[in-house]
């Protein structure tokens, strides 16, 4: 062998290595939660204003969070809830958080993907919904700036799909249905093949997130309101059944949904409905005249709008925006009203499910809630909504005044 | 079938992929360069976990992370605290100013229902800062922050004060602006929404504690009532009129003032002898750049006042804050 060839040999071979190191990779860091920069911003910036450090000749500075403000709120979320690999939950005396949240099912959910020799899977959140989701339901996961609309981000403990009333958490049954649905018209598949047994774990996961996020907001108000966090267990045990009991208690305050007081008679109800439709319900203001979704196009959600738009409705600036995108925030998109006319419903397309979205209004979005109707009114609009999708755009319809009239 | 015991595959997609001839064992100056490349390539990427720019979250502390999950087991560990007693009543009144010009209010972006919401062809100016002649400036909230609650309420909340006051409190608008600009009230009492308008409204509430989104027909008028009291003033909007906003606080106890362009504001009968907090906001004008004079008078920091007050004394604060 001659020095050129040996010298050849040593380069395959590097070459080789190198290849296989990059496809390898260099092993995987363990998951952790990541803090909710964001909502800090928005608090950081209700904080006010401080001197300069320079001195107080200079422009004020904003007030921000210091390191160990971070490794508080970081230190207290783990001795709540454990990490993302092993879940833990500081249970109160009264048994309240053991209601809301089994830690036995969160184990299954938690760690990374694998299974016992039983069979028995483990870490089906991240099997399942992290990639979209976020390890932390963050609605940031490695897929979610691809889709849209961006996957939910659960720590605001908002959920539009369900039967409480606005500012009530979901039942677990909602998010059971949501899981089993999917949501049509977004990326967020059925799981309907999983097994009950998976499916249950899903959903307590799903909740376990929601729920140190939640806290997770109160520790950041606290630590900005009182420089630092009362570390003491009975505080956090507070803070964590404050937020349970909420959970708690969404199973009775679901809305009933009231029985029509006549039977169906299309011609005559759906007529009903198209005249709420541009009246007294005042849909036509969002979702437009021809019921395409066009009426308000400019509106943002809650998950945008305490940190992308300004008081008045109008998006912040471009360095506001950037600032909060470092943070770890998505592009702000406009929230569109519901184009009526696909026959595609995100909660769902029974009548009851409509029932609910118009009688209740969606969380986190600008549609209103229909308390001043009569459940009957309500039904009306039903049939009216569930009826658009076959009215063919091309038939000639019947011009009432409430159509063409330009209000303006 | 590729024999995949002697590498030949790996080989074969190495020296595709390092853009090589067929001829591995001939010169190497084109694949050294490109292992160079690749190494560096790699070494640029580093390990890193390729998450946005979010900075990592930082190391809990494991000893308190065991020592807390400790105590809670343990039933707690709370210590009984002493409870200091309030020793009677004080009153803190004053004048808010805002020192220079204000900047100028900009007109609604009206962008719909323009014959009902902009009459004339002309839009309404918004409300950032309504001031009197003299800068006495208006809509502006001081709220008592210490919780009053866990304590006897004969002692600790004088009768003008206590909480479960009930009845109505009237929230309407007119020509797509809401009457009130800031509204506070005690959680127990009912909100009135109104709508004086002859197009539909909807009225939405970022209540903290009791969120909702009511939707209200030309000339209807619906209630919203509160689970509990806010931390701070949340917004009350119109999704039809999305320039539309308000500012609501509710709090239980009635230790809560509102300026109007008098710039005045009066918390009476505040329990004296303990340390309270007074919280100081306004939509848009920051308080911790104002200078305060006044008995007993401290700096506002983080828009708020930390003081422990004397009994039968009235309290006189006059504030002026730069314009920005």
């Amino acid at each position: 062998m001659n020095d050129a060839t040996t010298k050849s040999v040593i380069l395959r071979c590097g070459a080789i290595a190198l290849t296989m190191l990059v496809v390898v990779g260099c092993g995987q860091p363990e998951a952790e939660f990541s803090l909710n920069l964001v909502r800090t911003r928005i608090v950081e910036n209700e904080m006010g204003t401080e001197e300069n450090p320079l001195g107080a000749e200079h422009p004020r500075v904003p007030i921000r969070l210091t390191e160990e403000n971070f490794e508080e709120i970081s230190t207290a979320l783990t001795a709540m809830f454990g990490t993302p690999d092993e879940p833990y939950l500081l249970l109160d005396d009264e048994g309240l958080v053991a209601k809301v949240l089994n830690l036995d099912l969160l184990r299954l959910g938690a760690g990374p993907v694998g299974s016992d020799e039983d069979g028995t899977p483990h870490g089906l959140y991240r099997e399942h919904c992290a990639h979209c989701h976020g390890v932390t339901g963050d609605g940031a996961g490695p897929t979610a700036i691809f889709l849209n609309p961006y996957p939910r981000d659960y720590r605001e403990g908002l959920f539009k799909f369900k039967s409480t009333p606005l500012g009530i958490p979901p039942t677990h049954d909602d998010l059971l249905t949501t899981l089993e649905e999917g949501i049509p018209g977004t990326a967020m598949p059925s799981f309907k093949l999983l097994d009950d047994d998976e499916l249950e774990v899903l959903v307590q996961y799903v909740k376990y997130l929601a729920i140190r996020g939640e806290v997770e907001e109160r520790l950041i108000i606290e630590v900005s309101e009182e420089d630092a966090i009362d570390m003491s267990a009975e505080n956090l045990t507070n803070y964590l059944v404050s937020v349970a009991r909420k959970w708690e208690g969404a199973a009775s305050m679901v809305m009933p949904v009231e029985q029509p007081s006549a039977n169906y008679d299309e011609e005559n109800q759906i007529a009903l409905g198209r005249e709420l439709f541009f009246g007294a319900g005042t849909c036509a203001k969002c979702h437009g005249d021809t019921q395409l979704g066009d009426g308000q196009t400019t509106d943002y959600d809650e998950w945008t709008k305490p940190w992308a738009v300004s008081d008045d409705g109008t998006l912040e600036s471009n360095d506001v925006i950037q600032e909060f995108r470092e943070l770890g925030a998505f592009p702000p998109r406009n929230i569109l009203p519901r184009n009526l006319r696909l026959g595609v419903f995100r909660g769902g397309r029974r009548p009851v499910d409509i029932y609910r979205r118009i009688r209740n209004g969606i969380e986190g979005t600008p549609m209103p809630g229909q308390q001043l109707l009569s459940a009957d009114e309500v039904w009306y609009l039903v049939y009216y909504v569930l009826d658009l999708q076959h009215e063919p755009l091309s038939r000639r319809r019947v011009i009432v005044a409430e159509q063409t009239r330009d209000i303006n | 079938m590729p024999d995949f015991s002697n590498g030949n595959v790996t080989r074969r997609v190495t020296s595709r992929l390092l853009g090589t001839s067929k001829s591995m064992g001939g010169s190497c100056v084109c694949s050294q360069r490109a292992v160079l490349a690749l190494a560096l390539l790699a070494v640029s990427f580093g390990c890193d976990d390729k998450r946005r720019y979010v900075t990592p979250a930082p190391t809990p502390d494991a000893t308190e992370v065991t020592a807390i999950r400790v105590a809670a087991g343990s039933g707690g560990g709370s210590t009984a605290e002493t409870l200091m007693e309030p020793t009677g009543w004080a009153t803190i009144r004053g004048t808010i100013r805002l020192v220079g010009t204000p900047p100028p209010n900009p007109l609604y972006n009206v962008t719909k229902d323009n014959s009902v919401c902009a009459p004339g062809g002309v839009s309404p100016p918004s409300e950032v800062y309504v001031v009197g002649e003299e800068g006495q400036l208006a809509d502006a909230v001081i709220w008592l922050k210490t919780d009053l609650s866990e304590g006897d309420e004969e002692l600790w909340i004088h009768e003008s004060a206590r909480p479960g006051l009930t009845g109505e409190v009237e929230f309407d608008q007119h020509a797509c602006v809401f009457d009130t600009h800031v509204l506070a009230m005690q959680s127990s009492q009912t909100l009135r929404i109104l709508n004086s308008d002859s197009v539909g409204h909807n009225t939405k509430l970022d209540s903290e504690v009791s969120a909702s989104n009511v939707t209200l027909p030309a000339n209807g008028s619906a209630t919203a009532t509160f689970r509990g009291q806010d931390r701070k003033p949340f917004k009350a909007s119109c999704a039809i009129h999305p320039w539309m906003y308000a500012w609501i606080i509710t709090r239980e106890n009635g230790y809560f003032d509102v300026t109007d362009t008098t710039g005045t504001f009066e918390l009476a009968h505040l329990p004296a002898g303990v340390p309270l907090d007074i919280v100081f906001w306004h939509e848009a004008a920051q308080f911790d750049s104002s200078e305060i004079r006044g008995d007993g008078s401290t700096a506002i920091r983080r828009s708020r006042i930390s003081i422990t007050l004397d009994p039968d004394t009235v309290y006189e604060w006059d504030i002026s804050i730069p314009a920005p």
